[in-house]
């Protein structure tokens, strides 16, 4: 077990409200040195229904009924968590990828399931372990000088993590560092573990970060995060695991929008089309728009790039246009282009369009060829 | 909620998921379902693809290459009371008409019609106690043409740097580029030395080549010309071949949509006609070839010349 994994944060501390953050290991150090026993918590410890963590499609609701409300949210919380770190890395696009699953049958088994789902991964049923997707999952109850430690696990293909958790007075937080294995890098992965803080607590405090391959490498950044009965939302009003999710996505894809186009000049401008979005806010893109968007994909070869247009934003933000070049990104790894083969351009800030403009909204697409050398 | 759902619908959709599971590999393919929609029956085509072994994925619009979408339109005929169910996944689109024989029991009343594929399909059907069988006639498939050939999608230009230089250079006697029938730009083959699509064609051969002969002046197919086209499609054409289609008009011409007009309007003829036997669009390469005088041996004066194009082993 590595040194972060050891490190489990618990402890009560008023004073230090809010996160900090801190590079290596020194405050986790603190954080676990701080272990102190835990007053009553004034903690929301409301449950979930069955409906809310089973699967659409293959669940096991019996058992699912067989555990308590409360438990069923906290496997609904761990798996957010993981599935909510999975679809930010690059080989798991949620867009584009199918993962293989078999029915689950344990509780954490369907909570799994049922994010992945939310997720919008593709979800393959195989008899056995059939494909390079396979998904996995394991619970293992430790006895620790912390207490009782559940280590979580999910494995996609390659792609491993795992996770701590432990409850406390009602509520479950994440007891060490989220480790991933079969990635070449954790960079842009941001844990959604503010989810944890919304079912408050009394001074409680975890700790939060990222280690690959459980190794604490130079930029490891570990912090912990207190959690105060003032943190706590009412259960209606917490984030759904869809809003985690989409959030997670649209972070990951705003990042990936910022790599810098390759230089042009390497490329001729081969063809150009302009998709018609019936409306600044739909993500819908009709028929025609997928039509064109496959006869333009036909053509479409490695070397090549496709560059997506669609800032029209009169203000020059690009937020709402954002979305239409992600929707249309989307659709282009839905044919198989590769993700790093698109780009968004950045925003041309035209101003021709009046804020209250809902006309339709044009999206450039074009496809540029390498020149032959 | 897939118990809501009445016995007659169940049958319906069990007959167009078992077709979608020939047409299109489960194991290979991943089937985007619109999660946005609390519907039963979205819910049952679910629990079948799943069956059959399809990826499902959750799309919260119209994401995706296989994006399913399905509809049930009721209509009655006097007394007979009648259902077409359609179901499309991506291009495909699978549809059958019923007729509702009781409140649980129907019976088919057409073929499967498919369209946007040439997928070879058994229909292998028995009597059930809410199904009946009228005509073994109707257990099998017929390829039509997409119902949705109206839908056009936006131009997609093409930009090259040649023709770029060439509308550069001044006004030519013709246009050096058209719009094809799905909306694509293409170069006047006249002019050019290789297809707009080459690119497509680098990685295959050219296995098969006939040329469809139009009357003077006429887009007009004609009896002769349909038989032709079946056969083409009917005995060469291979599961993954593309086919490259010239529409040609060379020569002086009384129409007022000109040689352009002329070509391109005879290679949307046949793409029509091809698309109406079940060959998806994105396998037709049209182009066209059109001036006031003859190509010579290049191309013909009046007609179409089909290519028939599979990957090199």
């Amino acid at each position: 077990m590595s040194f972060f994994k050891s490190a489990r944060c618990k402890h009560n501390n008023r004073d230090n409200a809010g996160i900090k953050q801190t590079r290596t290991v020194g405050l986790c150090l603190g954080a676990a040195m701080i272990l102190a026993s835990c007053a009553s918590p004034q903690v929301e410890t409301g449950g979930i229904s069955v409906e809310a963590v089973a699967p659409r499609i293959g669940g096991n609701t019996a058992i699912l009924q067989s555990i308590t409300a409360q438990e069923r949210a906290h496997l609904q919380l761990i798996a957010t968590n993981f599935v909510a770190t999975l679809v930010q890395i690059p080989a798991m696009q949620s867009g584009s990828a199918t993962l293989q699953i078999n029915n689950p049958a344990t509780a954490f088994g369907n909570a799994v399931v049922r994010a992945l789902e939310e997720a919008g991964f593709g979800l393959q049923r195989v008899s056995a372990d059939q494909g390079q997707n396979y998904v996995s999952y394991s619970k293992r109850l430790s006895e620790t000088e912390s207490g009782l430690v559940t280590d979580y696990t999910l494995a996609v293909g390659r792609v491993v993590l795992s996770r701590e958790f432990s409850v406390e007075a009602g509520a479950i937080y994440p007891s060490s560092l989220m480790n991933i294995d079969g990635v070449r890098s954790t960079d842009n992965i941001a844990l959604a573990d503010e989810i944890f803080s919304e079912q408050g607590g009394d001074g409680n405090a975890f700790i939060s970060g990222i280690q690959l391959a459980g190794s604490a490498g130079p930029d490891l950044i570990v912090r912990t995060v207190d959690v105060n009965s003032f943190d706590a939302v009412p259960l209606e009003k917490r984030s759904t695991q869809e809003s985690v999710f989409e959030k997670a996505r649209l972070r990951h894809r705003a990042q990936n929008a910022k790599r810098s186009l390759p230089d042009l000049q390497l490329f001729d401008k081969y063809r150009r089309t302009v998709l018609i979005f019936d409306n600044n806010s739909t993500q819908v893109m009709g028929r025609s728009n997928k039509l064109a968007v496959r006869l333009m994909i036909r053509e479409f070869s490695d070397d090549d790039i496709l560059v997506i247009k669609a800032c029209q934003d009169a203000d020059g933000s690009n937020d709402a246009s954002l979305n239409r070049a992600i929707r249309v990104e989307q659709e282009l790894a839905g044919f198989g282009v590769p993700n790093s083969s698109s780009y968004i351009a950045p925003c041309s800030r035209s101003g021709y369009r009046h804020t209250s403009d809902d006309s339709p909204s044009p999206v450039e697409l074009i496809h540029y060829r390498a020149k032959k050398s | 909620l897939i118990d809501q759902i009445p016995a007659t619908d169940r049958v319906m959709a069990e007959d167009l998921a078992a077709v979608a599971a020939q047409i299109f590999d489960p194991v290979g393919t991943t089937l985007q379902i619109n999660a946005a929609i609390e519907d039963p029956l979205r819910d049952f085509f679910i629990t079948k693809f799943s069956e059959y072994g399809f990826g499902i994925q959750y799309v919260s619009a119209d994401q995706g290459s296989n994006f399913v979408s399905y509809a049930r339109q009721a209509s009655t005929e006097g007394n007979r009371r009648n259902i077409r169910f359609s179901l499309t996944i991506g291009a495909v689109v699978m549809a059958r008409d019923y007729l509702l024989v009781s409140n649980n029991r129907v019976a088919p009343a057409s073929r499967f019609n498919l369209s946007g594929t040439r997928a070879t399909v058994t229909v292998d059907e028995k009597a059930s106690a809410n199904k009946r069988i009228d005509d073994a006639a109707f257990s099998a498939v017929t390829y039509i043409a997409s119902l949705d050939l109206d839908t056009q999608a936006p131009v997609i230009s093409l930009v090259t740097q040649d023709l770029v230089s060439q509308i550069a250079s001044g006004p030519a006697v013709t246009t050096l580029q058209g719009v094809n029938s799905s909306n694509v730009e293409v170069n006047n083959l006249f002019y050019s030395q290789s297809s707009t699509f080459s690119s497509l064609l680098d990685s295959r051969d050219r296995v098969d080549r006939q040329i469809i002969v139009f009357g003077n002046d006429s887009m007009i197919l004609g009896n002769t010309n349909k038989l032709l086209i079946d056969q083409f499609v009917a005995n060469r054409l291979g599961k993954d071949d593309l086919i490259s289609l010239v529409g040609c008009s060379n020569g002086p011409t009384a129409l007022a949509v000109g040689n352009e007009g002329l070509a391109l309007g005879r290679a949307q003829r046949v793409t029509e006609a091809l698309l109406a036997r079940g060959v998806a669009r994105e396998r037709i390469l049209d182009e066209g070839c059109w001036a006031p005088v003859s190509a010579g041996e290049k191309f013909p004066s009046r007609g179409v010349v089909l290519e028939l194009w599979r990957e090199q082993s």
